[in-house]
């Protein structure tokens, strides 16, 4: 009993930063460069944790994330507010607690600042070491640029994360393995490589379909996947997510989400997960203030999963881990709706899908992950 | 009116390229019969792909007058013959209008199979043959080699060969002098009944299908009722006239001479090929010999590019056929491809001919599947069907046999190629060794009988490949024989799509299968999900391949304001592949489809 009470009371929390100082050609994010609107956004994202104030009191917070948008894009006082808030209604014993970096923002008294109200991991996003790549995605800095911002944060933190990407415009498989080298160089404790996703609503989307960008085939980019995989295991990094590698610090506030754990979102966008119901807030930062204001809560979408679409969830966020899921466990917590949302996948089962004593991908499955969990969709 | 003895009906025999048509324009140039400013290179050949290609598609007949040393005016009719196997009987036919031959031999290439057999052709028609040796300009031209070859081929000997360049005229005015003592004048007699063969036509926008023809007996004048001795229909003559070169109306047409009749006739099958025409007053009793329906002996698909110009198409296909007897079409509509037509053609060549003249000249933008031969099949209650798409085959069980066409090959090769050719034939192609002959110093002709199926794919090219260029050939539709053939069928994520299925001999089933599922697995995109290729014959898997899942998707990083968001694209998605479902459960373009049905085309060659 002690033990089932203990898990109830602990939360992850996530803020949601959405200024930039310019907006990515690939980027999906709830993101703005109208910098006029931050005292306004924070005193409301303040407000919006009010609003929440029943489910949070008294809960014990072991990994908070500041993400973007920019984090780092914002005065840190308004960073200490929410963190001022956040204490008002949580015990804040937090084990793991990140900051998302942009290169073009890091400097020293900003990063020691962080540091001191207990920042203690960063995550930067370099995405590409081509400066004509980076030219091309429209972010504001060089390799050089980036190297330096590295050096710095990694003065104050351990844990550093290292956010690229591949399959990007115009890119070649040379240019994966410059950036494979510039990891060896650096030994970041995380790293995580994305495959570029292009959604329908992004300007790369209508560059590609106008023909003034090129992208690497599937061909191509199946090549620099197999190159990452053979190259980041060769380095000693462990892939414990589709995505994510590390030597020995894996992501634990991510780890809640690919568990399916309880967690708090605040801010533009941002997304929660309590007591089997799920909310996100929406995507327009006038509609978030206004609706803040007005004391309502932002959200523009909720749900009270049914317990086959949570056995659904579970195993859609749970297969992206390397360690897959305990089917004992979830059938014990399912029962039927296990089976059932398995049976969505059964026919995966070897070549591409472990299915015991755990459930998870194989290595071949990692590749083709996206076949195996659409189904869970 | 012109005396019968002044007249001399003549064809040319020769290999693409050993000049024929530059020796046409030298004798028209000689006759001043084509002023200078109507005269492009190459008269004869008309057709823009004919020019292009250098080769005669459509036989095109000419009238001169030459003024002989004797001081004597003959008048003279070339009828040209296609220079291309497929058309193996318009040639005899245009053969059997003339009563002699120049056989045209290349110096710097000696005699080639092709034209051996249509020396042969000429003489099975009794024709005189004046045999000619060209280019003798050309500094590798090896004139007693030819000489020799003509004589271990056709028995001709050197001391009737006659020695010309087409390219510089040298030459030919002594051709022409011999073609009038050589060749006999025609024979028959205005006075008795009409007998004229038809032996091509073409598709006049003002005057309707024409038929040019070769008046053996009687007259032929302007409204008189004529009569079509294959099928008894009748029409009234319009216009009757010669080609001088262009078709000049003169009224009246009499035994001996050339011309053609346009009589308000109008699809091309009204005036076919071989067929006589007599007077429906008074007609002849037997019709001259040698007419036979020309039968389509290789089948494709032909679909518009984009759907919505089958209407276009259709058209485009019927007028081509006013210009076309031997080319069949009907429609045809397959779940993947849509709608198009099935379309017979006497040959890889004329098929090849016909989808360019379609672009070209009616201006379509058509796309042809792999071709296949017609098989004959004998079902259980003894009736026979033709099956001209390997989709349609019946089911295992349901006939007795299946025949397949075979083909008289004829290789000429070099000597020190003979083992590799014989190989190649034997242990590749099905092909049966028949006989050898010499034909030259160091050159033999091997005699096959082989599936024409096996003609279709990866053959011309191979042969040109084994013999180093050297290799010409011939042949000729045989015979249908037995054969141990089967289907082979496609399974795509295991549903059978029948568009894809083809027939093979047993022998050759599985390489044929693993090709073809491995060349459709490339050809396909990758797709949400792998994707079993399979083949399948006798009821039996027995090749498979896989296409690859996509890895591209949106799937790369999900946390927790995202679930929701990422569950709901990939259900519309979902919704969105359902409503693309083409080929069995899988979604494919028609782009894809048709390459996948086009596999092979681009060895043929």
């Amino acid at each position: 009993m002690l033990c089932t009470s203990h898990l109830k009371d602990e939360i992850s929390i996530y803020i949601h930063v959405p200024f930039c100082s310019r907006k990515c050609i690939y980027c999906d994010f709830a993101s703005t460069t109208h910098t006029e609107l931050m005292k306004d956004y924070f005193e409301n994202l303040e407000k919006e944790i009010d609003l929440y104030a029943g489910e949070l009191r008294g809960k014990h917070v072991k990994t908070l994330y500041f993400g973007g948008g920019t984090p780092s894009h914002v005065p840190i006082k308004y960073i200490e507010r929410i963190i001022e808030k956040l204490a008002n209604y949580l015990f804040l014993n937090v084990e793991e607690a990140t900051f998302e970096f942009n290169p073009e923002d890091v400097k020293h008294e900003l990063v020691k600042g962080l540091f001191e109200i207990g920042i203690n991991r960063a995550s930067i996003g370099l995405q590409t070491s081509s400066d004509d790549i980076l030219g091309v995605l429209g972010r504001p800095y060089t390799f050089d640029e980036f190297r330096k911002s590295y050096s710095i944060l990694r003065e104050s933190f351990e844990n550093v994360n290292v956010d690229l990407m591949y399959s990007l415009p115009f890119e070649k498989v040379e240019d994966v393995e410059q950036d494979l080298k510039v990891i060896e160089e650096l030994n970041p404790s995380h790293v995580s490589f994305y495959e570029l996703e292009i959604h329908e609503e992004v300007p790369l989307y209508s560059m590609i379909k106008n023909g003034q960008v090129r992208l690497p085939s599937e061909d191509e980019s199946e090549v620099m996947y197999d190159k990452i995989v053979e190259k980041m295991e060769s380095m000693g990094y462990e892939r414990y997510e589709i995505s994510s590698w590390t030597k020995d610090k894996p992501c634990q506030h991510n780890l809640k989400y690919w568990e399916n754990e309880e967690y708090m979102g605040f801010g533009l966008s941002a997304g929660s997960h309590l007591l089997h119901k799920r909310w996100v807030n929406t995507t327009e930062i006038n509609d978030y203030i206004l609706k803040v204001r007005k004391g309502e809560r932002p959200t523009v979408y909720e749900s009270n999963n049914s317990d086959f679409e949570e056995a659904c969830e579970t195993l859609f966020m749970g297969l992206r881990l390397s360690d897959g899921v305990d089917t004992e466990k979830m059938k014990k917590e399912f029962g039927e709706n296990f089976e059932k949302a398995f049976s969505r996948i059964k026919k995966f089962c070897g070549e591409i899908l472990e299915c015991s004593p755990r459930l998870r991908l194989t290595k071949l499955g990692m590749k083709f992950s996206a076949m195996v969990l659409r189904e869970l969709a | 009116m012109f005396d019968n003895s002044l007249i001399r009906n003549i064809s040319i025999i020769a290999h693409i390229d050993h000049g024929k048509s530059t020796l046409a324009d030298r004798i028209l140039e000689l006759t001043n019969s084509v002023e200078a400013r109507k005269m492009h290179a190459q008269y004869l050949d008309t057709m823009e792909i004919e020019q292009e290609r250098g080769i005669t598609i459509k036989a095109q007949p000419v009238k001169i007058l030459y003024n002989a040393k004797d001081g004597k005016a003959y008048e003279i009719n070339i009828i040209d013959t296609p220079g291309h196997v497929d058309f193996s009987y318009e040639v005899s036919r245009s053969l059997a209008a003339c009563e002699g031959a120049i056989l045209l031999v290349d110096a710097t290439q000696g005699v080639e199979a092709q034209t051996v057999a249509n020396a042969y052709l000429a003489i099975e028609n009794n024709l005189e043959i004046v045999p000619v040796i060209n280019k003798i300009d050309m500094p590798n031209a090896n004139v007693e080699e030819t000489q020799r070859e003509l004589y271990d081929t056709l028995g001709i000997r050197p001391e009737e060969t006659l020695l010309v360049s087409a390219k510089t005229g040298e030459g030919v005015p002594e051709l022409m002098e011999e073609v009038v003592k050589r060749i006999p004048a025609p024979s028959g007699s205005p006075e008795d009944k009409l007998r004229a063969l038809i032996f091509d036509a073409n598709y006049d926008p003002y005057k309707g299908v024409v038929a040019h023809v070769r008046i053996f007996e009687g007259k032929l004048s302007t409204k008189d009722v004529i009569e079509m001795m294959s099928t008894k229909a009748t029409h009234e003559v319009v216009e009757v006239g010669i080609f001088s070169p262009y078709m000049t109306p003169t009224n009246i047409l009499s035994a001996g001479e050339v011309g053609y009749v346009a009589a308000s006739m109008r699809e091309a099958r009204e005036a076919r090929v071989g067929d006589t025409i007599t007077l429906a007053v008074n007609p002849a009793k037997e019709p001259l010999p040698g007419y036979k329906e020309a039968k389509p002996v290789v089948y494709a698909g032909l679909y518009p590019t984009d759907p919505k110009d089958y209407e276009e198409l259709r058209k485009g296909l019927e007028r081509f056929k006013l210009n076309d007897a031997a080319f069949v079409f009907e429609p045809d509509n397959s779940s993947a491809l849509g709608f198009g037509f099935r379309c017979g053609f006497l040959g890889l060549l004329h098929m090849e001919i016909v989808v360019e003249r379609l672009e070209r000249e009616y201006n379509l933008d058509v796309i042809a599947t792999a071709p296949n031969v017609v098989y004959e099949v004998e079902m259980n209650n003894g009736e026979t069907v033709r099956i001209t798409d390997p989709a349609k085959m019946p089911k295992e069980g349901t006939y007795l046999r299946i025949r397949e066409p075979y083909v008289d090959l004829s290789i000429m090769t070099p000597v020190d190629t003979m083992g590799a050719v014989m190989n190649f034939i034997q242990n590749e192609k099905r092909g049966e060794f028949v006989s050898t002959e010499n034909a030259g110093k160091n050159r033999v002709t091997l005699n096959f009988k082989m599936p024409m199926s096996e003609m279709i794919f990866d053959f011309f090219d191979k042969i040109k490949a084994i013999s180093h260029g050297y290799a010409s050939m011939d042949y000729d539709f045989a015979e249908y024989r037995e054969s141990k053939l089967v289907k082979i069928g496609i399974l795509v994520n295991k549903e059978p799509v029948e568009a894809l299925s083809t027939v093979v001999h047993e022998s050759k089933a599985y390489k044929v299968a693993k090709a073809l599922v491995e060349s459709i697995a490339e050809k396909m995109p990758r797709q949400q999900f792998e994707i079993p290729i399979q083949a399948t014959a006798r009821g039996r898997i027995i090749a498979r391949a896989t296409v690859k899942a996509y890895r591209k998707d949106v799937l790369a990083k999900c946390y927790g304001g995202d679930v929701t968001r990422k569950m709901k694209l990939l259900k519309k998605q979902k919704e969105g592949k359902k409503r693309m479902r083409m080929l069995g459960n899988v979604s494919i373009s028609k782009d894809v489809f048709l390459s996948i049905l086009s596999i092979g085309k681009e060895d043929k060659n």
